[in-house]
């Protein structure tokens, strides 16, 4: 196996945890946002209708396990994807991915309360900080998603 | 849910360190951030590694700090939530709640002001 797979091998891995916590998460903020009441109908109603206390501990795993597969291939990004990048004059979208990599080190840093809070789901008292912060991790990760795929594609296809 | 995780999920000393630990994260990492703290610079092109701030060296590739600046959050803010556990309990029942998710957002200004040559260049 070529060096270049290798690391592209990596990055795909990163990509594909990162899709799996941005579809729990995305789940969970709308669960959140748009409790069903009744038994769900439509497309809409069964996307919000998971059991959305069960998706806190996956979600705080995957999080950890796609940013530290970030930052393992992080170190061949900012030699040799960063500087061709800033070469070609991407100066905003390098700016962009520099605020992801400040966005998913403060989301990791919230993770203790965001897993306490759906832990501790039937105490009303914190009904309103655990929506909130689930939707700002969610708001986070794809944020982070759309930048990363952004950044991979900025030079073309292939390049 | 187990029976270790629901012992974590019903510790009062637990929820003390999540809480404090989520509410300075923010604060510590975009303290590290604007005063340069990492705990350590390293330098891919070399792999080497210098302890705290440490300037790229010519013709040796560029100087990483985002590692430093995550290492000394979680160091940091672990220690802040331990400390936080040995107050009484009453202490951490007055923090307003919002702040963990409002702090994420305030930290985001600075941050994205520390990147101005990128938004100003090209």
């Amino acid at each position: 196996m070529s060096v270049n797979t290798f690391w592209t091998i990596l990055l795909i891995i990163h990509g594909l945890l990162a899709v799996a916590l941005l579809g729990a998460l995305t789940h969970q903020a709308m669960a959140v946002l748009m409790p069903v009441r009744q038994a769900a109908g439509n497309f809409v109603d069964r996307f919000r209708a998971v059991p959305a206390a069960g998706y806190a501990t996956a979600v705080c795993i995957l999080w950890v396990v796609t940013f530290i597969m970030g930052a393992w291939i992080y170190t061949k990004f900012r030699i040799y994807v960063r500087i061709p990048i800033e070469q070609a004059g991407y100066w905003k979208t390098q700016g962009f991915f520099e605020l992801k990599e400040h966005a998913v080190t403060i989301g990791m840093g919230v993770l203790p309360a965001y897993w306490y809070f759906w832990k501790n789901a039937r105490d009303p008292q914190y009904d309103s900080v655990r929506k909130w912060l689930t939707v700002e991790l969610a708001v986070i990760v794809w944020f982070g998603f759309l930048v990363g795929h952004v950044i991979n594609n900025v030079r073309g296809f292939g390049s | 849910m187990s029976s270790a995780t629901s012992s974590l999920a019903t510790s009062a000393k637990f929820k003390t360190f999540a809480i404090v630990f989520s509410l300075t994260a923010p604060v510590v990492y975009v303290l590290c951030e604007l005063l340069s703290l990492p705990l350590f610079t390293y330098h891919p092109a070399t792999n080497r590694i210098d302890l705290g701030w440490a300037k790229g060296r010519s013709g040796e590739g560029p100087a990483m700090y985002w590692y430093g600046w995550v290492v000394s959050m979680l160091i940091g803010c672990t220690v802040l939530g331990w400390l936080a556990t040995l107050l009484p309990e009453g202490v951490t029942k007055k923090i307003p709640l919002a702040l963990i998710w409002l702090l994420p957002i305030l930290a985001m200004i600075p941050l994205a002001w520390a990147l101005m040559p990128f938004w100003t260049k090209g």
